[in-house]
């Protein structure tokens, strides 16, 4: 609507259309022919086959899947359950006292994930906490780092929920115990499927703090990958990094899902 | 079965009523010189008025008269700053809304999306663990009520607007709740439905005669339809409490007058009385306006008189001593009626009248009558904006 | 009704709800941090000590680290700018078919991690990428002759690209909640498009061209993946010099000045972003 002429629209189009396919299309199409690819000599690769998958499967590196997986859905449900609970704490709460609290929660998001692992590793490298090597200091850092979103998801979804609504059950004489478990939490279902499975996917690219507190039987995805590509291993780096994608596509996609299924009222009290 | 759930009532919400939404004092409102402000804005100020049981009061006004927030005090969403709200012999100031057993619809139905037809219903039974038989009889019931009984297994984005305020009626009555509040149901209905759904309450009240019903509108026609007594807000004060057929015809104020269907109100200073002083004569613009005079002004007083439209009639041939004549400034045709507004000197009258067979000329002459019984003579007070 | 436009008061289910969290928060993030900051500046001994802080924030290394990360870190934002505002306009004003999958595409790196997208370039854009492999076997010339990937270029391409989503999201928000009549009747009024885009649609966007291009500051200052992954030798930031001094070189104490430094730098840009995000309102930009 903005463009009447059809050259111009033509034009525009096409500029606008490489730049998506150049930074965005291309990307991903290569990553994908490179986990399929045996070789690449000349512009093109060849020797195409799913050996890198294999490889990835049957190899130290399908283990970081494993270990992504592990900390990403431990590292979101105690981030989920600990922001769901602060963001309906602080909720009656206005003014300087909230705008404080608020801050602390968020200022996880602020600080480069370097620094968290390195905060992480000075602060648990001697007894008498020591958790230095362990997996466990690597969920408590991804724990960090996602529990700023889950908190800033649920924070957004309860200032969408109807107030009304909540009100209405107070007033038929609902206690606040069964307004949340009938109303509230029922209500905040998507946003907290949504802040689930977006903190898990987050998790799963975490690479700055991981690399800097990973025990040697704890390599996440991220660091797999690195580490494949650092020794010139491109093609079952890519691999990997194609299943990174799906899981996490696949995440986006369940969380679609849920918040359809959810908001589309399938779900019934009781 | 109901006399152990009606106890078990009595316990969380501290009010039962003993049958039905009978009980006489137990469902009376009172509001005792409530005021709530917000820092320095007033939103109510020293509003008294009492709710009888099975009345209805609606409460009339523009938008920021207050009229909500005397209705959320009753729920219990506003705290009022000085005063105390009553329900019934009871105190309920400083009482949770959850302990209230109060019933509330608001405009935009505000049903749990979540939940089905009947589970809305259901909820404030299940809330106070309300035994399931009764649930379920209560849920039926109050669905039968409002005419949905059909609807029970639907979700509330499957319903039209009419019929979620029918579910937000029933899921409020299904507690027996003390007194009904109804905060502007209807204004987010469109005009056919909102007709209909006027009746509807109409007819309800009539089966529940002992139902309190608190209901805040900014629509006159509900008002004057729907209300035992109107009470008109302005400004966060209470303006005028009546019957709603005396405060048609005799309104106490020009606020009153002219909010309620808009009356022709004219200013002038009186000239004469008549012998029972109950009738005074106004002289307005070098026009004679004879109305009821039943605030006792005297001759030289400066006064207003309050004369409906459709009170207003082209005058009888011949009568020349009662005749206002004057000229045709504009006609605004309605359909069934015609409004036109005439000038007067420097006064403008509006008055209804079925249309005309020829269309009225601008500028014609017209003679006016009225009988001086149905207009209201009132103290000076200056017009607003 | 102006008498509810306050907000309504809802009781919280227990304000105590807080403290489990508050405490999690303090003891994993800001208990380390703070022994991070103390680490910096003081010695083994637990006395202050600035001299060795002072010392690293001389240091020609961590000068020409902050140097890098702000002259990337601007550059990319400006790139996220233009390139969102370009890509914003088109996605939402010049329908085309596909145009709800590209934007579902473009979104979708928001979740996707950074580094994958240096790992792309290096197949199209490194030394024996498809295009310098194809440019070489045209012309003849054995040096590939596009090299800029292995510089600040490279890490500012991959940047723009990575964190131009987070200024397209609410800058489509933005557009979205701009009547479009707006625009037909400017058309009307004989308005054509650049005029339309300088006087209608950038006053539009302003509000959420800075938060995005604030967020946009904030996350390239932090960013690591990208830098790692790129590995260019003259090419350090901030957070590759903290992970460097102290995984490579098991230098805690200068990582902890560094740290801290960066730490700074993130603090003033997170409250640009807070400061942005109340100048837009309820627009609710993405921090990830």
């Amino acid at each position: 609507m903005l463009i009447w002429s059809r050259a111009g629209r033509r034009a525009t189009l096409f500029v606008a259309g490489l730049l998506i396919f150049v930074l965005y299309v291309a990307p991903l199409a290569l990553i994908l022919l490179a986990s399929l690819a045996g070789q690449w000599n000349g512009v093109w690769p060849s020797h195409f086959g799913l050996l890198n998958f294999v490889g990835v499967f049957q190899g130290a590196p399908g283990e970081a899947i494993w270990a992504s997986l592990v900390t990403g859905v431990v590292a979101s449900a105690v981030a989920l359950i600990s922001g769901t609970s602060a963001a309906l704490a602080l909720r009656g709460w206005r003014g300087i006292r909230r705008k404080a609290l608020d801050l602390i929660f968020f200022l996880p998001s602020a600080v480069p994930s370097v620094s968290i692992g390195l905060a992480l590793l000075v602060a648990f490298s001697h007894p008498p906490v020591l958790l230095n090597g362990t997996a466990l200091i690597v969920v408590i850092a991804h724990f960090v780092i996602v529990s700023a979103f889950a908190f800033g998801s649920v924070s957004a979804g309860l200032m969408q929920l109807p107030c009304d609504v909540e009100q209405m059950a107070e007033s038929l004489g609902a206690s606040s115990a069964y307004r949340l478990r009938r109303v509230t939490l029922p209500l905040l279902a998507p946003y907290l499927a949504a802040a689930f499975g977006l903190s898990i996917a987050l998790s799963m690219g975490e690479l700055g703090a991981t690399s800097m507190l990973y025990p040697p039987g704890w390599v996440t995805m991220p660091v797999s990958i690195f580490a494949l590509t650092n020794r010139g291993d491109v093609f079952e780096g890519s691999a990997l990094t194609v299943i990174l994608i799906v899981v996490t596509v696949t995440l986006l996609a369940l969380v679609q899902l849920a918040i359809r299924g959810l908001a589309g009222g399938s779900a019934r009290g009781r | 079965m109901a006399e152990v759930i009606d106890t078990k009532w009595e316990e969380g919400a501290g009010l039962a009523p003993s049958s039905p939404f009978a009980g006489a004092a137990e469902q009376r409102i009172h509001f005792e010189d409530v005021s709530v402000r917000y820092g320095a804005t007033t939103v109510l100020s020293d509003f008294t008025l009492t709710v009888n049981p099975g009345e209805i009061v609606a409460m009339l006004g523009p938008s920021g008269s207050g009229k909500t927030t005397a209705l959320r005090a009753v729920a219990g969403f506003v705290t009022p700053t000085e005063g105390r709200v009553f329900i019934g012999p009871r105190d309920v100031t400083h009482v949770a809304p959850n302990a209230r057993n109060i019933g509330m619809v608001v405009q935009n139905y505000a049903l749990f999306p979540h939940m089905s037809v009947a589970e809305n219903v259901a909820f404030g039974l299940r809330a106070r663990r309300a035994d399931k038989t009764l649930v379920a009889a209560r849920v039926a019931e109050c669905l039968a009520l409002v005419g949905m009984e059909a609807f029970a297994g639907r979700m509330p984005r499957a319903l039209s607007g009419g019929q979620q305020q029918r579910v937000a009626i029933a899921r409020a009555l299904a507690i027996r709740p003390t007194v009904l509040l109804l905060d502007e149901p209807l204004s987010a209905l469109d005009a056919q439905i909102r007709r209909q759904m006027v009746e509807e309450i109409g007819r309800l009240h009539a089966e529940l005669p002992d139902l309190t019903i608190f209901y805040v509108t900014h629509d006159q026609h509900e008002a004057l339809t729907l209300a035992d007594r109107i009470a008109i807000m302005r400004n966060g004060r209470l303006a005028a409490l009546d019957t709603a057929r005396n405060l048609y015809r005799r309104p106490p104020n020009r606020f009153a007058a002219e909010f309620l269907g808009r009356a022709n109100v004219l200013a002038g200073e009186v000239c004469a009385l008549s012998e029972d002083g109950r009738m005074a004569e106004l002289a307005v613009d070098g026009h004679r306006l004879r109305g009821a005079n039943l605030h006792g002004l005297g001759p030289g007083d400066r006064a207003l008189i309050c004369i409906r439209p459709h009170h207003l009639t082209p005058a009888p041939a011949g009568d020349a001593a009662r005749r206002l004549d004057g000229r045709i400034a504009h006609v605004d045709w309605q359909g069934a009626f015609e409004v036109l507004t005439i000038q007067l000197g420097t006064a403008e009258l509006r008055m209804t009248a079925t249309p005309a067979a020829e269309p009225h000329r601008i500028g014609a002459g017209m003679a006016l009558f009225y009988d001086p019984q149905d207009a209201t003579v009132l103290p000076h007070e200056p017009a607003d904006g | 009704m102006a008498e509810v436009a306050r907000p309504p008061r809802l009781r919280p289910p227990g304000s105590a709800w807080v403290l489990l969290p508050l405490m999690l928060s303090a003891a994993v993030f800001f208990y380390p941090l703070a022994l991070v900051l103390r680490e910096a500046v003081t010695d083994g001994t637990g006395t202050l000590h600035l001299e060795r802080a002072l010392r690293v924030l001389n240091s020609h290394i961590f000068l020409a680290a902050l140097t890098n990360t702000l002259r990337i870190a601007l550059a990319s934002t400006l790139g996220c700018l233009l390139l969102g505002f370009v890509l914003g306009v088109v996605l939402t004003y010049v329908p085309f078919p596909g145009r709800a999958l590209a934007t579902r595409l473009i979104e979708t790196f928001i979740a996707l991690p950074t580094f994958l997208i240096t790992l792309a370039f290096t197949f199209i854009y490194g030394s024996a990428g498809i295009v310098n492999e194809t440019l070489m076997q045209a012309t003849g010339v054995t040096l590939p002759p596009l090299d800029f990937l292995y510089s600040s270029w490279g890490v500012i391409l991959a940047e723009v690209t990575v964190y131009m989503p987070f200024v397209l999201r609410p800058l489509m928000a933005a557009f979205s909640t701009l009547d479009r009549a707006q625009i037909e009747v400017a058309s009307s009024l004989g308005a054509r498009a650049p005029m339309i885009v300088r006087r209608i649609l950038l006053p539009a966007a302003l509000p959420a061209l800075l938060a995005g291009g604030s967020l946009c500051l904030l996350l390239t200052v932090n960013e690591f993946g990208i830098v790692l992954f790129i590995g260019a030798k003259g090419v350090i930031t901030l957070p590759l010099l903290v992970y460097s001094k102290a995984i490579q070189e098991f230098d805690y104490p200068t990582a902890c000045v560094v740290a801290s430094a960066n730490l700074v730098l993130s603090m003033g840009l997170y409250g640009l972003y807070r400061f942005a995000l109340n100048k837009v309102g309820g627009l609710n930009a993405d921090l990830v």
